[in-house]
């Protein structure tokens, strides 16, 4: 499930994010999402945790919690399969 | 000069005078309840400071935020005892939202098919304009009128631009201020960025989570002293220097260090002639966003050093909400009260102050002996940043104004259904329509992928205008004229809270919806740090924009500007809104299409120079230079109509309807195409002139 998933998020990250140009697969499982490794910026944040919940139904908690949620695509797959599951 | 505040109007939620709201201010009391001007199910977060107890009239025209306008503006022309009749009075009017409250259902529905693509009277309440032209109908005719928008900071700017109009001899006194209504847009949109706290908001509290948006309107009355003296007319208090500039840095972050926020009060008041030891209150933005007041905190401390200590800070925005475009204008009337009545008001909901707010701020009303000068700020999306610096009458030495004689001209470039150009073939062959070839908004893909189309537009001419000029970036300004904003993408973001639900609003569509967007972008994307802002006037947005950047230049805001508009392709605007506002032009001839110019105080590598700016209510009433030998008028469309009741009846007209059609934008395009006609020694007198039915601008341009 989780290489799937990990697919999807990152595919959902160049579409989102308007990344033109960028491939999904060229984002790496453990790269940090923001600051360094892609730049992304709080407002991605905001829109990928919107798009998070529209596409798996998965919310992602607002502030500091988003945090290591948001460490990079590995650990937000691992999050909406843990609340997709639960769920 | 000097620059007096002879009346104050200010509609709230905590109170529909000024006088009502400041003593609830100085009270404590917070205007914060749950929003029921529309349903809030399903949003994150539903307190507001909505306005209670104000009627709306019936009619097409009428919007809460046109009604919220017409209270407080009344009340400021009351006050100052001035009227339209007995003074050459202008009106500026700063807003954001307009009639979106009640439209955005309709052109959803519109979208949707449940209601025709047709020219629906009801829309007239839609165009930022609206709330002008209703205010020029009932308590006018005002002798200039203008609407601007940077977000929230627009108040500021039509402070700003109110006292360059007062260093002209032609108008004896400014209505200016900002009105804006809540909606569903907003209040989903910032809830989409988590920028609202579901409680009441603390500005500068350590545990702060985020803003209450508010509505209301807030106008001052400006006039030189000198002409209140002759009526015997004693100020509330002055409004000595003013300072609009752009961060050019996010399109929703602020800079963490201030740094833009601080050169604003700086320069404010360096203009006022004013120190920080003069200084006893700022009245901060204050939003009670955590990025906000850390921010602005450093800002205030980094201005005022040593006399951060002592110089009270306090926040409105706990009491009376973030109004947006009219938070700038309400809070300068506000602090023109603490001048007059010695008091200043709290920061409400301020229970542990944030360390990080290292700046002495106000818990509870305070009264001084004196409140020498006040220094209010507004930092708006785009980095859109003001500050107004208001005194005691005559505190401080009379400013010496920088009033440029002459404006010049270095560069023009349009974008029309044909391609990109230099703006000199705009006028030959068939009318354009259609869109422009996207392969010429060829922009850097990192740095534009937030724009939408208006923001690739405005980036776009902006930066083939500026290639080869020699302005300063860091004082050059931007401004676009719109007509209709970014409508079909607000239509489109509210189905969209209808379909999901409000907690599936876009956070990153919702900045581009905000009308002062893609200037914000273009400023960011050029790395322009002069005051950013947008002009809308239906069919002359394009001429507005351009009479605003000579205005801001002429009284020393700017150095230069890109001036220009841009026409977006719309179902809505084309089949809706365009022909409710066209006066005449044929709905065919819209085609998409921006045009930019450069304008500079410096005649350094410029083509033209502009002799003549006129802007009259009626053709009748302008007074043009006679025109030379091979004189040409260059319009959006024949204007023969008008030209023919002016000195240059019998000048040939070239129109740019070839290049980019007609449209609410194309003034901004024939702008430009008088500049290279004069380059190609085509011409050697030009004379750029727009109308609509009670507006006409006229610019005579000749080789530099």
């Amino acid at each position: 499930m989780s290489a799937d998933l990990r697919r999807e998020i990152k595919e959902l990250i160049v579409k989102e994010l308007n990344l033109e140009g960028r491939d999904p697969q060229s984002i790496q499982d453990d790269a940090p999402l923001f600051g360094e490794g892609l730049g992304l910026d709080s407002l991605d944040a905001l829109q990928l945790a919107m798009s998070v919940e529209e596409h798996f139904g998965v919310r992602i908690p607002e502030g500091d919690e988003a945090r290591p949620i948001f460490k990079s695509v590995a650990a937000l797959a691992d999050h909406v399969a843990s609340h997709r599951s639960s769920g | 000069m000097r620059i007096w505040i002879t009346g104050v109007g200010v509609t709230s939620s905590l109170g529909l005078t000024a006088r009502e709201t400041f003593d609830k201010l100085v009270q404590g009391e917070r205007g914060l309840s749950r929003i029921d001007a529309f349903d809030v199910e399903g949003q994150r977060a539903s307190l507001g400071a909505q306005v209670r107890g104000i009627s709306v009239p019936q009619g097409d025209a009428w919007s809460r935020t046109t009604a919220f306008a017409h209270h407080a503006a009344k009340e400021a022309l009351d006050a100052s005892g001035l009227s339209t009749k007995s003074a050459r009075v202008g009106l500026i009017v700063g807003g954001t939202t307009a009639g979106m409250l009640e439209n955005e259902l309709r052109v959803v529905a519109i979208l949707s098919g449940k209601l025709p693509l047709a020219p629906i009277p009801e829309l007239r309440s839609h165009p930022l304009s609206s709330a002008t032209d209703s205010l020029d109908e009932v308590i006018g005719p005002f002798v200039r009128v203008r609407n601007v928008a940077s977000a929230c900071s627009s108040g500021v700017t039509a402070l700003s631009l109110a006292m360059a109009w007062l260093l002209e001899d032609e108008i004896d006194a400014v209505v200016a201020g900002g009105t804006d209504g809540l909606c569903r847009l907003t209040l989903s949109g910032f809830n989409a960025l988590s920028a609202i706290d579901p409680e009441p908001c603390r500005p500068f509290d350590a545990n702060r989570r985020g803003l209450n948006l508010g509505e209301g309107a807030g106008f001052l009355v400006l006039e030189r002293a000198s002409f209140a003296k002759k009526r015997g007319k004693t100020p509330i208090a002055e409004l000595a220097g003013a300072s609009l500039a752009a961060e050019a840095h996010h399109i929703t972050n602020p800079e963490s260090e201030g740094k833009t926020a601080a050169r604003v009060m700086r320069e404010a008041l360096r203009r006022a002639n004013v120190t920080p030891a003069d200084v006893d209150y700022v009245n901060a933005h204050g939003t009670g966003t955590p990025l906000n007041d850390a921010m602005e905190s450093k800002a205030i401390a980094a201005v005022m050093g040593a006399e951060t200590e002592r110089v009270w800070v306090s926040s409105s925005k706990a009491q009376i909400g973030h109004t947006l475009a009219a938070a700038g204008a309400i809070e300068a009337a506000i602090s023109a009260m603490c001048v007059r009545e010695r008091i200043l008001p709290p920061t409400a909901g301020l229970a542990s102050p944030d360390p990080a707010c290292n700046v002495r701020l106000l818990r509870e009303a305070t009264r001084l002996d004196r409140v020498r000068a006040v220094v209010s700020n507004s930092f708006g999306f785009g980095g859109m940043d003001g500050a107004v610096v208001i005194t005691e009458p005559e505190l401080a030495p009379e400013r010496s104004e920088i009033s440029r004689a002459r404006v010049y001209v270095s560069s023009a470039s349009a974008l029309g259904p044909r391609g990109a150009s230099d703006a000199g073939d705009l006028t030959t062959g068939p009318a354009a329509t259609g869109a422009v070839p996207d392969d010429v908004l060829a922009l850097d893909v990192a740095k534009a992928r937030r724009f939408d189309r208006a923001a690739r537009l405005c980036a776009a001419a902006s930066h083939m205008a500026l290639e080869g000029t020699t302005v300063d970036r860091a004082t050059c300004g931007v401004v676009f004229g719109s007509a209709f904003s970014s409508v079909d993408e607000a239509a489109a973001f509210v189905q969209r809270i209808f379909d999901k639900g409000p907690r599936l609003a876009s956070p990153a569509e919702f900045p581009n919806l905000v009308p002062s967007s893609p200037i914000g972008h273009a400023s960011i994307y050029e790395g322009l740090k002069g005051p950013a802002l947008a002009t809308a006037d239906l069919r002359t947005s394009g001429e507005s924009a351009i009479a605003t950047a000579i205005e801001l230049i002429g009284s020393g805001d700017a150095s230069a500007f890109v001036a220009g508009a841009a026409a977006v392709r719309s179902k809505l605007i084309d089949d809706a809104f365009y022909p409710l506002f066209d006066d005449g032009a044929t709905k065919a001839g819209r085609a998409e299409q921006c045009a930019a110019v450069v304008l500079q105080a410096s005649p350094r590598g410029a083509i033209a120079s502009i002799d003549r700016v006129a802007i009259r209510r009626a053709a009748e009433d302008l007074t043009l230079p006679a025109p030379e030998e091979g004189a040409q008028v260059f319009a959006s469309v024949d204007v023969r109509a008008w030209t023919e009741k002016t000195s240059w009846a019998s000048v040939p007209i070239e129109t740019v309807e070839p290049g980019v059609g007609s449209n609410e934008a194309s003034g901004a395009a024939a702008f430009a195409a008088a500049v290279r006609a004069i380059q190609r020694g085509a011409t050697k007198q030009a004379l750029v002139f727009g109308a609509r039915h009670n507006e006409v601008y006229a610019f005579v341009l000749r080789p530099a």
